[in-house]
């Protein structure tokens, strides 16, 4: 199997990640998935490690409470004890759950300062389970997820892996940018490892697969496949993003600077030969070496750094070179408590049929299976008791709700649909946040895109959202607080001035800091003045025709040449002229003018003014808003999705939601996770505004959808963090509309 | 001279634990409770024998610090570290003279608050090792906090006294070139070796290997009336630099 094989049959571990300008949550165990959820969860354990269940006690707890019904978990464990061949001990297993296993690790702790007479069996069988006596398996028990530079560092002292995470993150994170940074990293556009090649000066005439073919024969690397795994798995956030990007298609980063998984690896692998190369040992066949000749010394190192070393052993260490001396010590006391708990569990069970060393191996059993039965119980019990409870009306709903309200299908939404409910003659819905409308949507006044709707679905209509009033006030305010802005930031910028601004005007900050610490709410409307006040908005819900997508195109050349010939031209040009350029530059017509070449072929190259634009301007703008046939399709299965295809209340309000809060660096996981972890309010409002239309209405009908002509669609915003719910496009015909 | 030189030992300006802790008889914690000892008779007798400092033994302690710094660093113990405290601020008692032996009585009194934490892991974890018991802040805050008063009062963190007594003494003196070596040097050695032991000692995940056990009530006296003696010395360490500003 080649490397690229390799390193497909481990890509399944490395959780999937979305955009990275898209804060959605991402299934850590995605790669799992087809294994089930207890095979899945136990090999996840295995590569990952940490703990996948809660602890028995928090069980037990729930036993105690009733909210574990007895009989199911019996149910639960014959099943497990089954599938294990261990029917015959269903008591004992059952003892062992409900009174041996809470108190597993207290009895370690009892042990620890109780006599007790130690079966020899049950002592041999432990240390062969444990390979306490075989230094060799314990070491590969041990060092099994660790890179060669982690074991270096831990037996010479070193911090090796530091520099090398931190290398890699400094270049990845340059490479991958999305235009954050104000220097981007030049030559991308050669892909990741040639790049880097550049980066690192390495004259290096083969590809990122062969380097890490040699990498890993430099290396001594037995199994191959194992090691790229535990390399992916040192940054995995960032080797799952290039996963991401590499297997999708369609990511423009990925086009414009492509990646790939191996290219990472070859990254990794050559930070890791380049620290090592200096070091005693620098590939596994010489650490093996090494590990035989000082096993002891090794083992005990491992230990101390894996947390699993007691204080006095450590201490030990400190004192002595004796080390195979202090690790017999070590073996000899584990070994001893282990079987002591064995044994304390044994008087626990009254048990006196089964011997020791078969008690301990179903003990070990059940150890590993009592997360999934409790878990299973406790959900089983959830199951059987909601479904008891849960009475279907067989009466057909026949007054008339006064309103309903579509929320997110998200647990903040469910209890204040709930609340809602219980207030009067409402009806609530749930939907995924985007309502099955996804949208490109450009905010007032921004210029980039947010892709409203979950990640896997890419979006065909472009929404802008455009002032309909004159915005006077909004241009003013805002001019005032983009000169201030610069000015602050020239002023922190500035090698001198920031010891005077400290001065002078450092208490200012404070008056915000003790605000939003006294008085938030207070301190949030003082600010709130400063800032402009987006305008009253639409959005732009139709397309556009042949005639105006050639108008904006024009329009935005002609903006780019006048900008152009302001910057880098002496002479004045007239709007024919302008005309005339652009029509030379993307539609090929003759020039009359006399135009420095130079000057046409900036604008061609750094103004992007050239008939392949033309061509892509043309095809974005087809993108904007949408064809009837659209709108009716939308909301047509927006209504059947959620059932609202009769009985409309009066006011039928859609409530997006998101989040709002300081100093959060997890403030998007708050906000839709359906629409990309933002706000779901624009897929609300523009749905609200095609149901509103009466055309789209006509063209239910035709599908036998009729909506009242009284329903009025509002679009709503649910603040999950305060639970407030603001009105948008309230546009109430009468009081008693706007009092309801 | 004589009087010099009987503050260096007295003080562990000379690194005689090296001695000592080759010898069976004498174990860590034995080591930090002589050094303990000779400390307190040095304040005490510096109440009576005017404490003039002599460079060449200032630079003998300073080595020893030094070589103590060091030592420190190695160890994950807290007995061993309460004493390698004592000798790396040796060379402060000797050089801050009339200050000395407020600063040295409130390190005291920090490093007492350390043995007690010592001891406290000593009893409830087998030894005085915190590499083993981490994630301590997590499972029983309290004894975190105190670990944090005491390592940040050893590591001259205003406004817990040692930093006071040490910044009076700062503004009180004259600096020369072996000022300024043995000042920046035994600053940056306490503050370094205090940082790296709380960053190893109170974060992290907790242990599941381990039974955490919180402190008794008898402890809770004990450790409260360290600090409030740490407070009662701060108010004094503050007055002191106030009469300087003022």
């Amino acid at each position: 199997m080649g490397i690229i094989e390799k390193l497909n049959a481990i890509k399944g571990n490395v959780p999937h990640y979305w955009p990275i300008g898209s804060f959605i949550h991402h299934n850590p165990l995605k790669g799992f998935e087809h294994f089930g959820f207890k095979d899945g969860l136990n090999r996840a354990k295995k590569i990952y490690g940490g703990k996948v269940y809660m602890e028995p006690s928090y069980y037990l707890k729930f036993y105690n409470e009733g909210k574990i019904s007895h009989s199911i978990l019996e149910e639960n464990l014959k099943e497990v004890l089954e599938v294990d061949g261990l029917a015959e001990h269903y008591d004992l297993a059952m003892k062992c759950l409900l009174e041996v296993n809470p108190q597993w690790n207290h009895f370690r702790k009892q042990a620890d300062d109780k006599e007790h007479p130690i079966d020899k069996e049950l002592l041999a069988y432990l240390d062969d389970e444990f390979s306490y006596h075989n230094k060799e398996r314990w070491l590969k028990q041990i060092t099994k997820h660790m890179t060669l530079y982690e074991i270096n560092d831990i037996l010479f002292h070193r911090d090796d892996k530091e520099v090398i995470e931190k290398s890699i993150i400094e270049y990845i994170t340059r490479f991958l940018d999305e235009d954050q940074t104000t220097i981007p990293m030049e030559n991308r556009e050669l892909g990741m490892f040639e790049t880097f090649k550049l980066f690192e000066d390495f004259d290096y005439p083969l590809d990122s697969e062969a380097f890490v073919e040699e990498a890993l024969e430099r290396l001594h690397v037995k199994n191959k496949e194992r090691y790229l795994l535990t390399h992916v798995l040192k940054l995995h956030g960032w080797a799952g993003f290039i996963k991401y990007r590499s297997e999708d298609p369609g990511y423009f980063s990925q086009q414009k600077n492509p990646s790939s998984l191996m290219d990472y690896m070859a990254i990794r692998l050559y930070y890791e030969l380049a620290y090592l190369q200096h070091r005693k040992i620098n590939n596994f066949d010489l650490l093996h070496d090494y590990s035989l000749a000082n096993a002891s010394y090794v083992v005990l190192k491992m230990l101390k750094y894996n947390y699993k070393l007691p204080g006095k052993y450590i201490d030990l260490m400190e004192d002595s070179n004796n080390f195979d001396d202090i690790l017999e010590r070590y073996v000899q006391e584990e070994l001893q408590l282990d079987a002591k708990q064995v044994h304390l569990s044994n008087d626990l069970l009254n048990n006196t049929d089964i011997p020791l060393v078969e008690l301990a191996k179903i003990m070990e059993v059940l150890r590993e299976e009592e997360g999934y039965i409790w878990m299973k119980s406790l959900e089983d019990t959830y199951i059987h008791s909601f479904i008891d409870e849960m009475k279907l009306d067989d009466e057909p709903e026949t007054e008339r709700p006064l309103a309903s309200i579509t929320m997110c299908l998200d647990v903040r939404s469910e209890t204040t649909r709930r609340a809602i409910e219980s207030t009067g003659n409402y009806t609530t819905f749930g939907a995924g946040g985007f309502l099955g409308f996804p949208i490109a949507f450009v905010e007032f006044d921004k210029t980039n895109e947010q892709l409203l709707c979950p990640a896997v679905v890419k979006p065909g209509n472009i929404v802008f959202e455009i002032a309909k009033d004159v915005n006077d006030e909004y241009k003013s305010k805002k001019t005032i607080n983009k000169t201030t802005k610069k000015v602050i930031s020239d002023l922190k910028n500035n090698p001198y001035t920031p010891y005077i601004m400290v001065e002078a005007i450092g208490w200012v900050f404070g008056i915000n800091l003790f605000g939003k610490t006294f008085a938030p709410q207070k301190t949030k409307k003082f600010f709130a003045n400063f800032k402009a006040k987006k305008p009253k908005t639409t959005y732009t819900l139709d397309k556009l025709s042949d005639e105006d997508i050639e108008m904006y195109v024009n329009r935005l050349h002609l903006h780019l040449i006048h900008e152009a010939l302001v910057n880098y031209s002496s002479k004045s040009y007239t709007e024919e002229d302008i005309q005339a350029i652009r029509d030379h530059l993307v539609l090929g017509s003759s020039l009359s003018l006399d135009m420095p070449s130079e000057l046409l072929n900036q604008l061609k190259k750094n103004y992007n003014v050239s008939p392949e634009d033309y061509e892509l301007q043309k095809i974005k703008l087809a993108k904007v808003g949408f064809t009837l046939e659209e709108k009716v399709e939308y909301l047509y299965k927006f209504l059947t999705m959620i059932g609202q295809v009769d009985n409309f209340a009066e006011f039928v309000i859609l409530s997006g939601h998101v989040s709002v809060s300081d100093n959060n660096p997890f403030e998007s996981a708050l906000d839709c996770g359906a629409c990309g972890g933002k706000s779901s309010l624009p897929n609300n409002r523009a749905l609200c505004m095609l149901a509103n239309s009466q055309e789209v209405r006509d063209g239910l009908a035709k599908r036998g959808l009729v909506i009242p002509d009284d329903v009025k669609f509002i679009p709503s915003l649910h603040i999950t963090t305060t639970d407030e719910i603001e009105f948008h496009d309230r546009y109430f015909n009468t009081r008693r509309d706007e009092k309801v | 001279m004589i009087a010099n030189i009987l503050f260096l030992l007295l003080v562990s300006g000379l690194p005689y634990y090296i001695v000592l802790e080759k010898s069976d008889k004498f174990t860590s914690k034995s080591i930090f409770l002589l050094s303990a000892f000779m400390l307190s008779c040095a304040i005490l007798l510096s109440f009576f024998i005017h404490n003039q400092h002599s460079e060449s033994l200032v630079v003998i302690s300073f080595i020893s610090a030094m070589y103590s710094v060091y030592r420190a660093t190695k160890t994950t113990n807290f007995y061993k570290l309460a004493y390698y405290f004592i000798y790396i601020n040796a060379p402060f008692f000797l050089l801050f003279e009339e200050q000395g032996a407020f600063y040295s009585l409130s390190l005291l009194i920090s490093l007492i608050g350390l043995y007690a934490i010592a001891n406290f892991y000593e009893k409830h974890y087998g030894s005085a090792n915190y590499l083993y018991v981490r994630g301590i802040t997590l499972a029983t805050p309290l004894v975190g906090i105190h670990i944090t008063v005491y390592l940040i009062s050893i590591g001259l963190y205003p406004p817990l006294p040692n930093s006071l007594f040490f910044l009076s003494y700062i503004f009180n003196t004259e600096a020369d070139l072996l000022w300024y070596v043995v000042v920046i040097s035994i600053y940056l050695g306490n503050f370094l070796v205090s940082m790296k032991v709380l960053e190893k000692s109170i974060f992290g995940k907790t242990n599941p290997n381990i039974h955490y056990v919180d402190l008794n009530s008898k402890e809770k006296i004990t450790h409260f009336i360290i600090i409030a003696l740490l407070a009662l010395l701060s108010i004094y360490g503050i007055k002191e630099i106030l009469v300087w500003v003022l």
